[in-house]
């Protein structure tokens, strides 16, 4: 099957970048947790609570963000874009290719990595320095709840890698927040229309949460299907246009 | 087969072709010739679906490239003037991108290596980029697609390196296969490439075969420019003296024409050659 060609193509190509990666994540991970072991059995301080949970969560958005960024680095890249372009395989494969590695593969691996770290060092902690084994576990709900939160992230600088031809991950922060803005702008200026006797009580741009709690209490459908555009709609659609940007993509896009 | 008919083509604002038609058939090494600038690379991006045309339309074999359908992308192969290789070994790209195209031939792969004297278990990011261009080159024609463009392909080889590569392609090709290549280095392909193509002032200047050419013009060789009676096309002093072209009026016999002379002869005469732009539309 082509596209099994063109995934194994595309992971093959950046191994080396991944291997670099996943040896840096170790090489922090371990590190931190071999400092704290050592300083908890000289009694510097008693923190055993270990460090995967809250580094899986940098490298999850942080780290999975900044590879999604440079995931069509290549597209845009005069020496390396012919390649991209004369793959015979389809665009949606080179599309989907690279969509499965960002948006699953990548926290699959992350998490696999995570499990495996926790599994060699805590043991191996305990027989060195008695710290006690907290093992990592992926399925756990704090964990799997922030899945879907990926994969609107994931989307976003998806979408940022295909349409910046460069710095698409500082671009895609800096117009991310500009949305962002724009739409609370707009967002305050309608409540303010809207809710205009509370507001004549307020400070100008101060909002009372809990008179718009207590006030305006949504249907739970709402609710649903806001989580269904921001969950669902949102990345399909970021990832719909992301595909059609690379089937237009020519090689005047290139950048020197 | 491959028609373009009334391309038309502009960056931003600067128009570089404008209503070219052009035909090229199969079973030939075609030569692709122009002034820096004239859109040589350009057009080879057209034909391999690297550009969208403004207007008019290309086919290869009925296929559009601007679609970039699998099919399509299958039976051509363009290996462009300057590029970059991912950082793996010769046989573990070949292992990793053959599969894509249906008529890859290992051991044509093997013996072109074998001729350019590369190592197949050499890393590719350690190569110069002479043998990063001749390995592309090597990969390209054991393909076996049924068209391959090169951009400059003597660009960055060694002089015995050139005329391997004359001695491979040379080898690589059949009738059902069309290359097309473009250079200035056209000392390079002598006796390789033919029919030419060159391109000039946003059309095609020339397309027809050397003996096309050879049959319909001669050089003369003299101490003193022609006669305007002899009716001289174009006129060069070199060190042999003055070497100018004319119309052949015994169309039964030819002697060769020298590519170089030939491309300043149209680009300072073109009316002369209008006959022999090909085009048939």
């Amino acid at each position: 099957m082509r596209f099994i060609k063109v995934l194994q193509k595309d992971l093959l190509e950046e191994k080396r970048s991944w291997m670099i990666y996943g040896i840096t994540i170790v090489a922090i991970i371990a590190g931190i947790e071999l400092l704290d072991a050592v300083l908890v059995k000289h009694g510097v301080f008693s923190n055993t609570e270990p460090v995967y949970v809250q580094f899986f969560y940098w490298f999850l958005f942080l780290g999975g963000a900044i590879s999604t960024s440079t995931t069509f680095e290549d597209m845009f890249n005069r020496t390396k874009q012919h390649n991209f372009l004369m793959l015979p395989a389809s665009v949606f494969e080179k599309f989907f290719s690279r969509a499965l590695i960002s948006a699953v593969l990548y926290p699959v691996a992350l998490l696999a990595l995570m499990s495996l770290l926790s599994l060699i060092l805590e043991p191996l902690f305990f027989l060195l320095f008695g710290s006690p084994i907290v093992l990592f576990n992926p399925f756990a709900s704090h964990i799997i709840r922030y899945m879907p939160l990926y994969f609107v992230v994931s989307s976003l600088f998806f979408f940022g890698s295909t349409y910046f031809k460069k710095t698409h991950f500082i671009k895609t922060v800096f117009s991310s927040w500009l949305v962002i803005f724009s739409l609370g702008f707009f967002a305050i200026l309608f409540a303010r229309i809207l809710i205009a006797t509370p507001f004549a009580q307020m400070d100008a741009f101060y909002i009372r949460v809990s008179y718009i709690e207590s006030n305006f209490i949504l249907p739970k459908a709402y609710e649903i299907i806001g989580k269904i555009f921001f969950y669902v709609i949102v990345p399909l659609f970021l990832f719909y246009v992301s595909y059609l940007r690379i089937e237009e993509v020519q090689s005047t896009d290139a950048i020197q | 087969m491959i028609t373009v008919k009334h391309l038309d083509f502009a960056y931003d604002t600067t128009s570089l072709f404008s209503d070219l038609s052009l035909n090229i058939h199969e079973g030939n090494i075609y030569g692709l010739l122009g002034l820096n600038g004239a859109g040589k690379t350009t057009l080879l991006k057209l034909l391999s679906g690297q550009l969208f045309p403004l207007g008019g339309n290309i086919l290869i074999k009925d296929e559009n490239p601007v679609d970039r359908h699998p099919a399509f992308l299958q039976e051509l192969f363009y290996v462009p003037e300057e590029f970059l290789l991912p950082r793996m070994t010769a046989d573990q790209y070949t292992n990793l991108y053959a599969p894509f195209y249906p008529r890859f031939d290992q051991s044509m792969m093997d013996q072109f290596l074998k001729e350019f004297q590369l190592d197949p278990a050499v890393s590719l990011h350690k190569l110069s980029f002479g043998q990063k261009k001749k390995f592309l080159l090597s990969f390209a024609l054991a393909s076996n697609t049924s068209t391959v463009i090169l951009d400059e392909p003597t660009n960055g080889l060694d002089i015995p390196s050139k005329s391997q590569f004359r001695k491979t392609v040379a080898s690589a090709m059949s009738d059902e296969r069309t290359i097309i290549i473009s250079t200035h280095q056209v000392r390079d392909m002598d006796q390789l490439i033919d029919p030419i193509i060159i391109i000039h002032n946003q059309k095609v200047m020339l397309n027809s075969t050397m003996d096309e050419l050879e049959r319909s013009f001669s050089i003369h060789v003299s101490d003193t420019p022609l006669t305007a009676e002899m009716m001289p096309i174009y006129c060069e002093k070199s060190a042999a003296g003055y070497v100018t072209l004319t119309k052949r009026e015994d169309c039964d016999s030819h002697t060769p024409l020298d590519i170089e002379f030939l491309f300043n002869a149209v680009i300072s005469s073109p009316r002369h050659f209008e006959k022999f732009t090909g085009v048939t539309i």
